[in-house]
Parts: C-alpha cells; sequence; structure tokens
C-alpha cells in the first residue's frame, strides 16, 4: 500500500521536480519568477494533444512539435515581457508574468474550450506487481523520463559552451559578460529551456491528469517544491520535488481528504518558518 | 473675480458634497448604486495592497484570504448573536482581522521577496481550504448567508444602505492613508520599501513597521470582505478567490503607492465590462491580463503616471517612480 503510494508520488514529484528545475533555472539565470510557468506547460500540452490526437500525427512529432513550440513561446516571453521588467523592482515580474499567465489562458480558453480532454497514454500495458504493490507503467514510465530529462539538462548545462556561459551568468553577471559571454542569448536560451522543461513536465503529467485549461497552477506547487528544496539551487529543486510529491501523495491517508489540498502549504510554511533557505540552500546575508 | 467665485465655490463644495451622498442613489438608480458600491469595496481592499506594495515594499497574495476571514467571521458572529449593530461588526472584525494580520505577519518578517509572496499566497489558500473544510461552521463549499448590517430593529438591508457605509467608509479610508503618509510611521514604511538595511540602521524597527503594514492591509480586506458580504448576502470562498488579480490590476492601474490610485483603478475595472458587456465576459481574463501585461510594461505607474507624463510634472513618489521608469533607459548590456 505504502510501497505503491511511494511509487505514484515520485512519479507525481518527477513533475513537480521537473517544473521546480525551470523555475530555478529562470530565477539564476534572469532573476525572474515566473508565475506563467504552469500555463506554458499547459499550451504546450494542449498543442501536443492537438498534433497527436486531432492531426492523427505521430508520436515522436507531436512531442517535438509541442517543445519547439514552448521553446519559441518561452523567448517571446522573455523578449516582450521579461527583458523590460527584469532591472525594476520585483512586483513588476510577479505582475508581468501573472498578466502572461492570465493571457494564455485566456488563449488556450479560446482555442480549446474550457473542456476537460483525456490525454493518451504513452506507456501502456499492464500493471506491475512488485510484492503485493501494484504499479501502473504510466508511473515508471514518467520516473524514468524525467531521470532522463534532467541528466540531459545536466549535461547540457555542464558539457556544452552555451551551457557553461549560462552557467557563468548565474554565478556573476558583469565577470560573465567581460569574458564574452552574449548576455541577451543567453537570456533567451534559458527561456527556451525553460520553456521546453515546462512542456516535458506537461507531456508527463497530462496522461494521468486530464488536460484542462486550469492546469497551470501547477506553477504555485512548482515554487512550493524550489523553496522546500532550497531556492536558487537545482538539486534542492529536483529534490524538493520528489519530497512534496511524496508527501502529498502519503499523507492524504491519514488526514481527512477534505485538507488534501492544504498539504503543500503547510510543508511551505513549516520550511519557511524552520529554515527558509530550505533543504539545500545557503544562508544568504545581505552586505551593505 | 475668479478667486471669488471660486471661494463661493468652496465654501458651498462640502454641502454639495454631503447633498450628492446622500441624494445620488436616489437618481442613479440601484444597479448605477450597485456598481459604485463594488468600486467603494474594491477601492478599499485595493488600498491595503496599495500601502503594503506602493508604501512599504511588502508583496502580498493575501488580500482575498483576508477579505474572505473579514466576510465569514462577521457573518459567523452576527449569525449567532443577532443583536449586534453594524459598527459593532465592523470592528470586531476589523480587530480579527488585525490580529490575523499579526498572526500571519509575523512569520513573514524573516522573509521578503518572492518567499513573501509565497507565503501569503499560501496564507490565503489556506483560509480558503479551511472555509471549505469547516462546513458546519461556514456552509463549506456550498458557501453561507451573511446577515445583514442592523442597528437593533432597523435592518440595512437595501443595496443604498450598503452604499452609504462603503462610501463614508472609502473616504475615511482614503483621508486616513493620505495621513499617514506624512507621518513617522508613513515616512518609516517609505524607507522600509526603499532599502530595508538602510532604514534599520536609521533607527526604525522593522519589525514592528511591518507587522503593522501586514496588520493595516488586513484590516482594510477584512472589514471591506465584510461590506462585500453585505452587498452580495450569500458567500463563497470562490467568490473572493477568484479576485486575486483584480486588486493587482485596480492597483497597477490607477497607480502603485498613490493615494487616489484605487479609486480610478476600481472605477476602471468595473465600468469596463459593464462598457463593453455580452461577449466580453466569456473572455475577461485575457482582457484583464492584456491590460495587466500593458499596463506594467508600458505605463507602470498607471493612469497616474499617464498624466504626470502628460502635464511633464515631476512626481512626489520620484524614488519609486524612477525605479519604475528604469527601463525606459534602457541599459543595454553589451
Amino acid at each position: 500500500m505504502i510501497f505503491s503510494l511511494i511509487v505514484d508520488g515520485l512519479a507525481v514529484g518527477s513533475v513537480y521536480a521537473l517544473v521546480a528545475v525551470g523555475l530555478v533555472m529562470l530565477v539564476k539565470s534572469t532573476g525572474a519568477l515566473n508565475f506563467a510557468h504552469g500555463d506554458f506547460m499547459m499550451i504546450s500540452t494542449f498543442v501536443a494533444y492537438s498534433l497527436l490526437v486531432q492531426l492523427e500525427l505521430p508520436f515522436w512529432v507531436a512531442i517535438v512539435g509541442a517543445l519547439a513550440f514552448a521553446a519559441v513561446l518561452g523567448m517571446v516571453a522573455e523578449r516582450l515581457v521579461i527583458r523590460k521588467l527584469m532591472t525594476g523592482p520585483m512586483s513588476g515580474i510577479i505582475m508581468g508574468t501573472l498578466g502572461m499567465a492570465y493571457i494564455l489562458q485566456g488563449i488556450a480558453k479560446i482555442v480549446w474550450t474550457d473542456d476537460i480532454f483525456k490525454f493518451p497514454e504513452f506507456f501502456p500495458g499492464d500493471f506491475v506487481k512488485i510484492g503485493s504493490a501494484s504499479i501502473s507503467p504510466q508511473s515508471i514510465g514518467v520516473i524514468i523520463s524525467a531521470i532522463i530529462i534532467i541528466t540531459c539538462l545536466y549535461l547540457f548545462l555542464n558539457l556544452t559552451k552555451v551551457g557553461t556561459g549560462l552557467r557563468a551568468l548565474t554565478q556573476n553577471k558583469t565577470a560573465a559578460t567581460l569574458m564574452g559571454i552574449k548576455v541577451t542569448k543567453v537570456y533567451s536560451l534559458s527561456w527556451a529551456l525553460g520553456g521546453i522543461l515546462a512542456a516535458f513536465a506537461g507531456i508527463l503529467l497530462a496522461p494521468a491528469l486530464y488536460l484542462s485549461t486550469g492546469m497551470g497552477g501547477i506553477t504555485f506547487t512548482g515554487i512550493i517544491a524550489a523553496i522546500i528544496g532550497g531556492f536558487g539551487n537545482m538539486f534542492g529543486a529536483i529534490i524538493g520535488g520528489y519530497l512534496l510529491g511524496i508527501l502529498s501523495s502519503v499523507i492524504p491517508v491519514y488526514i481527512p481528504t477534505e485538507l488534501q489540498g492544504i498539504i503543500p502549504f503547510v510543508l511551505l510554511m513549516l520550511v519557511l518558518f524552520i529554515k527558509p533557505t530550505g533543504i539545500l540552500g545557503k544562508k544568504m546575508v545581505k552586505k551593505v | 473675480m475668479i478667486n471669488k467665485t471660486k471661494n463661493r465655490f468652496l465654501k458651498y463644495l462640502p454641502i454639495i458634497v454631503i447633498a450628492v451622498y446622500f441624494a445620488g442613489p436616489i437618481f442613479i438608480g440601484e444597479y448605477l448604486t450597485y456598481l459604485i458600491t463594488l468600486m467603494a469595496i474594491m477601492a478599499i481592499v485595493t488600498q491595503g495592497l496599495n500601502v503594503m506594495i506602493g508604501y512599504a515594499g511588502q508583496f502580498s497574495f493575501g488580500q482575498p484570504g483576508f477579505m474572505a476571514f473579514g466576510a465569514y467571521i462577521g457573518a459567523i458572529v452576527v449569525s449567532r448573536m443577532p443583536w449586534i449593530p453594524f459598527p459593532l461588526t465592523i470592528l470586531i472584525v476589523a480587530l480579527a482581522s488585525a490580529l490575523l494580520g499579526f498572526i500571519i505577519g509575523f512569520p513573514c518578517l524573516r522573509l521578503s521577496g518572492f518567499y513573501l509572496a509565497m507565503a501569503t499566497f499560501g496564507f490565503s489558500s489556506a483560509i480558503f481550504e479551511l472555509i471549505n473544510y469547516l462546513g458546519p461552521l461556514t456552509g463549506g463549499n456550498e458557501g453561507m448567508y451573511a446577515p445583514a448590517a442592523a442597528i437593533g430593529k432597523w435592518k440595512l438591508t437595501s443595496t443604498d444602505d450598503v452604499y452609504y457605509i462603503a462610501a463614508i467608509t472609502v473616504v475615511l479610508v482614503m483621508i486616513g492613508v493620505k495621513h499617514i503618509s506624512k507621518t513617522r510611521t508613513g515616512r518609516a514604511w517609505n524607507a522600509i520599501r526603499d532599502d530595508e538595511i538602510a532604514a534599520s540602521s536609521m533607527g526604525i524597527n522593522l519589525q514592528r513597521e511591518k507587522l503593522k503594514v501586514f496588520a493595516f492591509g488586513a484590516v482594510l480586506a477584512g472589514v471591506s470582505g465584510l461590506f462585500y458580504s453585505y452587498l452580495i448576502r450569500y458567500i463563497e470562498s470562490s467568490y473572493f478567490s477568484a479576485m486575486g488579480l483584480s486588486f493587482f490590476l485596480i492597483m497597477v492601474v490607477g497607480g502603485t503607492g498613490r493615494v487616489f490610485g484605487p479609486i480610478y483603478g476600481s472605477i476602471f475595472i468595473i465600468m469596463l465590462p459593464q462598457v463593453f458587456g455580452g461577449k466580453f465576459n466569456q473572455h475577461m481574463n485575457l482582457v484583464y491580463g492584456i491590460i495587466l501585461v500593458l499596463f506594467v510594461l508600458l505605463a507602470p505607474n498607471g493612469f497616474y503616471g499617464i498624466w504626470d507624463k502628460i502635464r511633464n510634472k515631476s512626481s512626489v513618489n520620484m524614488n519609486l517612480r524612477d525605479k519604475l521608469f528604469s527601463w525606459i533607459k534602457r541599459e543595454r548590456v553589451k
């Protein structure tokens, strides 16, 4: 019982981890917390759905198409909105990205209506029996895909020249600029990457959850996962995502079902009160 | 001659204002009165948010939560004890909201920026979940009937009555905020917004001032939640949770950190669907999102900023304005 719940939690947690990693990467590279991240995810998943089900394209074409759409969306958002708000106060970024979230939701409502769609499963098959627990192949597929995606991201950031540039920028903007890194290009790149990560998360989440325009609410869960793990640390975000996934899958066994929705927020409050820097976060001291 | 006329006009101004205030609802009809009351309610909440963000730089997603709290506390208390006159209800709600503001504000003291935003958002969501969970007390998902304002046997059930209460409160709130911005507290809040470390080194008690700001925002939100429950008479937690974006929109459109900004903002936001009507309502969130992004990008100081640009007059709030407009200079990093 508990074991299969934990596996389910790991599957949901993989999605949270992907969302949280995307959010943290954007915060580290451009200093903007993207409140529209979940809606990037939602609209890219709808694009994948349209390509896959309505246009009946092959599976990999639909995924590549959705990822390309997400990357372009991220770059457009960065160029039109974020680059102008980046230097301003934080409230401007929050409200700009919130506005984007509502715009994307509105567009999705016009194009795909308010209905709920069933997204086809990628990993069909029978339930796998391990001991007394039965685990759906979907969960296992999601967990493995998320690990592959995160590994690819890690390799990209560490082995390619562009990735190294992005990491340099997150550490010290001035020094990175002096080393000849084209900052604006790296900004675009990081938002494109953020969009791609969001699209991956959506495509992995959609078969388990029905597809609807309200999916964007996952932004907040992703932010909570990132805070739990330690904001500004990508490994922390991954750990936070998995932890949140497991806890929100296991805890509902012990509490009334009406209070399920409150779990992420209670965890957030606990982390913020006990150790606001999160599990892996370093203490930040502001020097004058 | 002109001066004399002006003086004479000024002499009669209070009488005119009071006459318009009392006679207004009789002439403009019930629906317009309803809209004006709604504007007043929105302006009161947003003024709290405006003080928190625009004056003190403390970001908050918590306003809908405080508003729901105020509405439900008022409804629960009055439905148990119907003899309570409404001024006392307002006082009870204000005190309860202030207390909750302190309780929420205290752990938030250590937080700033995105952390603060998320903590207040978490609080707000928790309030809604609790309202739905505490069914016997609040009616849960189905909502609850909110008793009307009453003094003794005299019940204030019509829209006009709520209008009188809300309109006078909004004026008092505006005067109060205008006054606070000139006092020691107001200046301390501005200092915290501009630089926390500098403010604390100048001898400002950061914790106390931040708690004050939280309580202030909470009281305004709670009281306006109570008025909202008087107006619509039936409350559900989803009414309040759907309002989150409107407050930011009203604040930005009116002009962040300006005393009368929330009034202009709420007039704009409430009248917009009325003017366009029909099809507009289906895609309201899309239009609101577009307006919010356009304002944040092109006119970050709202109508006030546009007005200032037209008159080319230097603003009182130079510091915030400079910060907000800094992107115009487009300092490109090469």
